[in-house]
């Protein structure tokens, strides 16, 4: 990992319902220059508060209760509103589920486009229009001098997460929080909007924090992976070492529910039991209620997350030693026997 | 504009638009239209019916009814228009702006609202022009301080459930300004209902300028008005009975052609009225 993180969230503490609830539970991740993040997790696990509260956008009676986020140098937990207008949309871009809802169903998208741009940069009106159209060709769309006069209800979804795409990168940003962007999309187009995900990166050296439950999605875009569940990272390390040995037992539930190729398995498969609701006090692993491995010690005093080498990070008692490809353990063990 | 197309095919739209174009172009043109001097007077052709030198007859000081008609179009229209634009002013916009200003901000205005929506329109322009003095402006700006308390709900309304739509709160988030906002994504939204509120507020400040002009407030004689031929050919009903039938069909064309287009828009956009759209938006929510 290099030493000069673009954001490094350190501890972060989120509570909702007024405070009565602690659905963020000491968060921490770094994100660096041109690296791609994957946060994993089931609804509720935390991911979207935490991607939420980067961007200093969390709802009404949700607020960051203590830890750090710090992006290019500042912290951002303390900003005032007028640092954030330098940050949000400027430096940090975000895209989110359901393009057609963060699009003005009456106005042309060039125009929505062409408003940020005069907004943001203070483009005059030929200027922004010129420039969101070179904006909209960068995205792949097909004629986008014509795009540009459309109104959303005449664009497909993946369009308009391009359209949308094109609003999150106008500024230039550094960092693209990418909020189950491409859940709501069939695969194909899922699968193109992901292409030009990696293309932005690869030409702009933009980092994307990217949010899914689709593993698949994760694999495909990011060099990391940090799981969630019920509030606390349980995994993180490079994403083809978590996903070819999971270390964790969720972690490995997870790849177990997920992997959809295999057409000659008959049963969904499903990991038993529900996740904690947020907020709940668990002495223990918040997981060990729903874990096969779980033991008595589990459950008994709060589980670290230790660090293993190749930059992994696990919060399993029974992953104490060395975790990796070569390691042989009780999750990989089952896993085997399970097939 | 689709749905403006689509209004457009509704036989009534085009019956109605057609009425209120005559109507216009006579407000306008309405002087030069008239066969007679609408004040010219004449003792010897006194309550005289139809014929073809006065094509609606004379009224009792023998003054052409047609030409009057057609002359006291402008003032009638350009009279309740006025009440319209003033409660447009004084309660449209700050309706708008008031979707962003607090909760004691929105009991304050509602309640105000609420108190001069209990006034009647006439008592009240009586009571204005009693104190400000008899005049037309007076009188109307009595009735636009009445619509605007209409126009100041529906368009909170209708703007406050724009104020929840995402793309507001991803344009927030970009930086635009509450301003920006209201311009760019909420006044244009809200622009349909507005219209169809403006259209029924129109028929309603005519009938009420035509009551007034009846009363003998707001315009005053010997200038001709619609409500003003209405009152005094009343006073001469057992010599003409049908006398007041011309004043009276150009109102009820006029208010009836108003209130058929707006409802025709309000059906053809999707919007309905108040109680449904509140009905609506709590089904919304309880989801």
């Amino acid at each position: 990992m290099p030493a000069e993180a673009l954001l490094s969230v350190r501890d972060l503490r989120v509570t909702v319902s007024g405070g009565r609830a602690e659905a963020v539970r000491g968060v921490s991740f770094e994100v660096a220059p041109g690296e791609a993040v994957g946060l994993v997790g089931e609804s509720g696990s935390g991911k979207t508060l935490t991607c939420r509260a980067v961007l200093g956008a969390l709802a009404p009676g949700c607020s960051v209760s203590s830890g750090e986020i710090e992006f290019g140098g500042h912290d951002l937990t303390g900003a005032s509103r007028r640092q954030w207008l330098g940050i949000r949309g400027s430096r940090i871009g975000a895209v989110f589920q359901d393009p057609a809802s963060y699009l003005n169903p009456s106005l042309p998208v060039g125009d929505q486009l062409a408003e940020v741009l005069r907004v943001k940069l203070g483009l005059r009106r030929r200027a922004a229009r010129e420039r969101a159209v070179e904006l909209l060709g960068a995205m792949g769309l097909h004629d986008p001098a014509r795009v540009h006069g459309q109104y959303p209800h005449e664009l497909s979804g993946g369009m308009l997460q391009r359209v949308l795409i094109a609003v999150a990168v106008s500024c230039d940003p550094e960092l693209l929080i990418a909020d189950e962007a491409t859940t709501a999309l069939d695969v194909t187009v899922q699968a193109e909007v992901l292409e030009l995900l990696a293309r932005l990166r690869a030409e702009r050296g933009l980092s994307i924090v990217c949010v899914s439950h689709d593993l698949a999605v994760i694999a495909a875009l990011c060099d990391r992976i940090v799981v969630f569940y019920g509030g606390e990272i349980v995994e993180s390390g490079p994403a083809r070492e978590v996903l070819d040995s999971p270390a964790h037992p969720y972690t490995e539930a997870l790849l177990r529910v997920a992997s959809a190729g295999d057409w000659g398995r008959r049963t969904l498969e499903v990991i038993p039991g529900q996740p904690p609701p947020a907020g709940a006090s668990l002495p223990g692993c918040r997981f060990a209620g729903r874990c096969s491995f779980a033991e008595e010690a589990c459950s008994a005093a709060p589980v670290p997350l230790t660090a293993h080498p190749g930059g992994r990070e696990v919060r399993c008692l029974l992953r104490q030693e060395p975790v990796g490809r070569d390691a042989v353990g009780v999750g990989a063990g089952a896993r085997g026997s399970d097939l | 504009m689709s749905s403006f197309r689509r209004a457009w095919r509704l036989p009534s739209v085009k019956l109605s638009v057609t009425i209120l174009t005559v109507v216009l172009l006579v407000a306008v043109f309405g002087d030069l239209l008239a066969p007679h001097d609408p004040l010219a007077q004449n003792p010897r052709l006194r309550l005289l019916g139809p014929s073809g030198e006065h094509l609606l007859g004379t009224d009792y000081l023998g003054r052409d009814v047609l030409s009057r008609l057609l002359a006291g179009t402008g003032l009638s229209i350009a009279a309740a228009a006025e009440a319209v634009a003033i409660g447009l002013l004084l309660g449209a916009i700050p309706g708008l702006a008031s979707v962003f200003f607090g909760k004691v901000f929105e009991w304050t205005t509602m309640r105000l609202v609420d108190a001069l929506l209990t006034l009647p329109f006439v008592i009240f322009a009586i009571a204005v022009a009693g104190i400000l003095g008899n005049g037309p402006h007076q009188a109307m700006a009595a009735i636009g301080l009445l619509l605007a308390p209409v126009f100041y709900r529906v368009t909170r309304t209708a703007a406050l459930g724009f104020t929840r739509a995402q793309y507001v709160e991803a344009a927030e988030l970009l930086g635009a300004s509450r301003s920006r906002i209201l311009r760019t994504h909420i006044a244009g939204k809200v622009l349909p209902t507005v219209a169809v509120t403006a259209a029924g507020a129109s028929a309603a400040a005519l009938l009420v300028v035509s009551s007034l002009a009846f009363l003998g407030i707001g315009v005053e004689p010997p200038a001709p008005t619609w409500g003003g031929m209405l009152a005094s050919d009343l006073g001469y009903l057992h010599q003409r009975p049908l006398a007041p039938l011309a004043p009276a069909v150009v109102i009820m064309l006029t208010v009836g052609a108003l209130n058929a287009l707006a409802d025709a828009v309000r059906d053809t956009t999707g919007l309905h009225t108040d109680s449904h759209r509140i009905d609506e938006s709590e089904e919304v929510h309880a989801r």
